[in-house]
């Protein structure tokens, strides 16, 4: 009982229909009438029939249950109500957001909420419709290739897209859908795998907001969206539909961008602790960019375009389907989730002008068409070896990806076709088991860990024809047929002591890999692991969801790495590299009508090898070491008119970035945006504006140092240079809300 | 909130600093305080060599001495690959020689670049026997210098553009076997200069192996005694100042334009 005790004082949990993640604990909780009001409480404690007390922690969002009947015979006839609730944190920073800390700050993106994580600095370099730029902790993932990011727990990360390894599109989910996000750094969970490297973030969908919601939009720069979604009144959160339609002429040339995305999720309550989450989503979007600009060009005209034919297209439909299945007496649980996702992907850019090919331009056309096949399956059973927490969970994770990709060379004048550097087609394969144990031998201590292990092939051929390269001399093979495999062996351990009351001191250990570009390997090749070895000390504070604080001091080793190259002007391959930093972030939620959240991560990145280009202590390029980030919102009730309830909002996000290390001893500029949201909601009708870059910073989000040449026929500079990309300048959004 | 939360959160945020303050003492030591390597500025100066000023004798035995020589300068780019058939002494290449079978190259070529360090590349013009011509300031970044392309100007430009009247390179001279003497003018025009590529340009040219950590002078000598080291003028006939134009002694001189070892770089640190 004391162990249980102890559980409910850790963490948060939410209530749900269905478990959300492998790590929930389902619990089953009786009551003979609920309220469809999902409101913050303070240690709820669940009844279940058994007697029990929940294992799910309630401390953060709990159900609201009025008139709650206690007796023996109104429980008999109540519905089941499953909770679900986090696992205990496998790492002192690691961290979830709720509902009212995503929904402080304006977002006009579900990949756009990442800011919020601790650590987490974006950007967004060739147009409203192509994949981020992710910085976390020290990393520049580029465009997921070190960050593993779920959504609905389907992965998003594209193994071997053409354009980047990892490439992770969240255009197509709404900011509205998106119900938590959880950030879990570093390598120290069992159930991370590929791309999380830098670590993981996932975003679980669902709505609030019951009934029908309706939003229209209008804003800066011809900027229009369309939000409809619908809740079923009753249901949990993670049933809902919702539809998104926008579009914009951009805040210069060559940004106008449109997209249009639907995403369905129901949870079916099949009996017998069975359950089912269907989960389908379909996107596209199509949309211009403007491409780099040398920055002595941009500090004269920001937001000028070299190339107008810049741009691309993106779409991506799946369908998701997760059995879960919670024995209510034995506490054990199985969940199988298989996944089908489609994804394509055009890209038409010019990172380079002609420096290339310097009559015809250097202007490239990528496609990347793949067919995704994987499901994640797991069961997880109590022990009670030491005491009732105890447990063993077995996973697996299975994944096929069908490419086919291309890159083209293309006339910047005639858009003809000049040459084709790729035209591969990959198989991709992705097996892999893991065990986590959870124990608690003493009374304060806990020890969480596991090994994962993980099983790599690709099939590659590659059918362009043979070229070399100018600059580099390079030279592709044509029509060879490749395949390369190999595994990997991840240990994990989280170390967990409950000093005094909420205080945790927690240490973590945990072992990755980085998986490469198919293309990249060799006949017969064993796939080239990049190891990286995580670890971290600090401590947490979770006082219900009042006040939650985490300090952390964290390193990571990888035993090669990636870098933007300024002379090849692509991530390439660099010696061993150390990350080290600390993190401090505070969530505070004092009432109902107010919640802070502030964070700050600074790390160091230092290469730890050496070869030609690089030496020992040198700073890895580009990534930011000091990211800051705010989100506060009020949301006060301010009255009533008539029998409607008057509420309104004010949310604010603040996001800094200090320390840009660019080439050559350079540093980037220093950024620091502020948005703001304001809205006034009287019943049914809710009438609001945001603005974006309230400051009217004069920012750069994109900066590369490499060679190019934008004057045709000209002596073209080798030496690389400095780029950018400008960021957006201020803008405002206005949308009325409907809700009925 | 109660007064302890604040307490707490307070204490933590101060062992954060703590934490992060304990990690730099621990790794600082042996960091540097940026990125690789640094920017300089490179003046560049071009001068032709002591031994073209005077009277030289060529390969076939003609004693050359030249009256003028412009050259029409293009960009200039500086490489760490190693120069064609050269490369600087490396660690063990001895003993390499010694144990192991030598490479041979049965053509030429097998020039790899490698990363540009540094360019100038604004277009002039020069006069080869004055004491030295200033170009523009170039830039780099730091790190080894080993190999160089230097670029013809095409059209020419700068102070000494009209002397060149179009052409590339404009000579004037005279050169003497035993009792024949020869006066003669030649100039070559950017269609007798291209390279493989069709382009007006010498890869590969020899940059005396330096490592480069800060601004300085990056100074190209030319070399005219290489572009004449082949010229036979014992076929140029006429009377007073003869143009090669279409003659086997012109060839030669052609063939002398496009040789990597005529353009020789050499930096020198600022002050020296």
């Amino acid at each position: 009982m004391a162990a249980a005790l102890d559980e409910l004082t850790v963490g948060r949990s939410s209530v749900a229909a269905r478990p959300a993640t492998s790590d929930a604990v389902p619990v089953a909780c009786a009551a003979t009438r609920m309220r469809n009001a999902w409101a913050r409480r303070r240690r709820e404690v669940c009844v279940v029939p058994s007697g029990t007390i929940c294992r799910a922690r309630a401390t953060a969002l709990a159900l609201v249950v009025a008139g709650l009947p206690r007796s023996a015979s109104a429980a008999e006839e109540a519905p089941t109500l499953h909770v679900s609730g986090e696992a205990p944190s496998r790492s002192a920073s690691e961290t979830t957001r709720e509902r009212p800390t995503i929904s402080a700050a304006p977002h006009r993106t579900a990949a756009d909420l990442l800011l919020i994580v601790p650590g987490v600095f974006i950007t967004q370099h060739s147009g409203q419709g192509k994949a981020y730029q992710i910085f976390y902790r020290g990393f520049d993932s580029v465009h997921g290739q070190d960050i593993e990011l779920k959504v609905g727990g389907v992965p998003v990360n594209e193994v071997s897209n053409i354009h980047g390894q990892g490439y992770a599109d969240l255009h197509f989910v709404m900011p509205e859908v998106v119900h938590r996000i959880h950030a879990a750094p570093g390598s120290y969970l069992p159930s991370q795998g590929d791309f999380a490297v830098a670590g993981s973030i996932s975003l679980s969908l669902g709505l609030d907001e019951p009934g029908v919601t309706a939003k229209a939009s209008m804003g800066s720069f011809g900027e229009h969206r369309y939000f409809v979604a619908y809740h079923p009144e009753g249901s949990a959160p993670t049933t809902f539909g919702a539809f998104e339609a926008q579009s914009t002429d951009g805040f210069g040339p060559s940004r106008a961008a449109r997209r249009t995305s639907a995403i369905a999720q129901h949870v079916f309550d099949i009996g017998h602790g069975l359950e089912l989450r269907a989960l389908a989503t379909t996107y596209a979007a199509r949309f211009d960019s403007a491409g780099v600009l040398l920055r002595s060009d941009a500090e004269r005209d920001r937001f000028a375009t070299y190339d107008p034919r810049q741009g691309g297209y993106s779409s991506r439909s799946q369908l998701v389907l997760d059995l879960t299945h919670a024995h209510s007496e034995s506490d054990a649980r199985w969940s199988l989730m298989p996944y089908l996702a489609f994804r394509s992907l055009k890209l038409r850019q010019n990172f380079t002008g002609f420096l290339e090919h310097p009559t015809d331009g250097d202007s490239t056309q990528q496609i990347n068409e793949a067919t995704t096949l994987g499901g994640i399956a797991s069961y997880r059973k109590p022990l009670h070896a030491f005491s009732v927490s105890d447990a063993v969970e077995v996973g697996l994770s299975l994944r096929n990806d069908w490419i086919e990709q291309s890159q083209r060379a293309m006339g910047a004048i005639d858009d003809r076709v000049l040459a084709t550097s790729v035209d591969a087609r990959i198989r991709a394969t992705n097996a892999a088991g893991w065990i986590d144990l959870v124990l608690k031998p003493v009374r304060r201590l806990t020890l969480r860990g596991g090994i994962r292990v993980d099983g790599l092939a690709y099939a590659s051929q590659d059918n362009a024809p043979s070229t070399k390269s100018v600059r580099t001399g390079e030279i592709a093979p044509t029509g060879q047929a490749r395949s390369a495999a190999g595994q990997h062996v991840g240990p994990k351990l989280t170390i967990d002591v409950r000093a005094i009351g909420a205080l945790h001191i927690v240490g973590s250990y945990g072992e990755g890999f980085r998986s490469p570009q198919a293309r990249s390997l060799g006949e017969g090749e064993r796939t080239p692991f990049t190891t990286v070895r995580s670890t971290e000390l600090g401590v947490r504070y979770n006082e219900s969801s009042r006040v939650q604080a985490l300090a952390s001091v964290f390193a990571t080793w990888l035993s090669d790495d990636l870098a933007f190259d300024p002379t090849t002007a692509r991530n390439e391959r660099v010696p061993s590299t150390f990350r080290r930093g600390f993190l401090v972030d505070l969530v505070l939620s004092p009432s109902a009508w107010f919640v802070a959240s502030s964070s700050a991560t600074y790390t160091r990145a230092t290469f730890t090898g050496s070869d030609a280009q690089y030496g020992v202590g040198d700073v890895l390029p580009y990534v930011p070491q000091l990211v800051v980030r705010q989100d506060v919102a009020f949301t006060p009730v301010l009255g009533r008119i008539g029998r409607r309830l008057v509420r309104g909002r004010l949310g604010t996000g603040m996001t800094g970035l200090l320390g840009r290390p660019l080439p050559y001893g350079a540093y980037g500029d220093d950024i620091f945006l502020v948005d703001v949201a304001a809205s006034v909601r009287v019943g049914e009708v809710e009438l609001g504006v945001d603005v974006f870059n309230l400051l009217g910073a004069r920012w750069f989000d994109g900066m590369f140092v490499y060679a190019s040449n934008w004057s045709r026929g000209a002596a073209p500079p080798l030496v690389p240079r400095e780029h950018v990309t400008a960021g957006a300048p201020r803008s405002v959004l206005a949308t009325l809300s409907v809700y009925l | 909130m109660k007064l302890e939360h604040v307490g707490v959160a307070t204490s933590m945020i101060l062992l954060a600093g703590a934490f992060g303050a304990v990690v730099e003492a621990c790794g600082g030591g042996e960091d540097g305080s940026g990125t690789t390597g640094k920017r300089v500025v490179l003046r560049t100066r071009v001068i032709g060599d002591a031994a073209g000023k005077s009277t030289f004798t060529n390969g076939v035995g003609w004693s050359v001495t030249l009256r003028s020589a412009y050259l029409s300068t293009g960009a200039l780019y500086y490489f760490d690959g190693d120069p064609i058939f050269s490369r600087a002494e490396r660690k063990f290449d001895r003993l390499r020689r010694l144990l192991l079978p030598r490479l041979a190259f049965a053509h030429p070529g097998h020039y790899v670049p490698g990363n540009a360090r540094g360019e100038m590349t604004v277009a002039s013009s020069v006069d080869l026997l004055s004491a030295g011509n200033d170009l523009a300031n170039g830039n780099g970044v730091t790190g080894p210098y080993r190999s160089a392309r230097f670029n013809f100007g095409a059209p020419p430009t700068g102070p000494f553009a009209s002397a060149l009247a179009g052409h590339v390179v404009q000579v004037e001279g005279e050169a003497t076997s035993g009792a024949t003497t020869v006066k003669f003018k030649a100039h070559a025009d950017v269609a007798d200069v291209l390279d493989t590529f069709s382009e007006p340009k010498l890869d590969g040219c020899a940059f005396k192996p330096v490592e480069v950590s800060g601004d300085g002078t990056v100074t190209m000598t030319v070399l005219p005694t290489i572009w004449f080291d082949q010229v036979d003028f014992t076929d140029v006939k006429g009377d007073g100042v003869v143009d090669l134009a279409g003659t086997v002694a012109f060839n030669g001189f052609a063939r002398g334009l496009k040789k990597g070892t005529a353009y020789v770089f050499a930096y020198a640190p600022n002050g020296q």
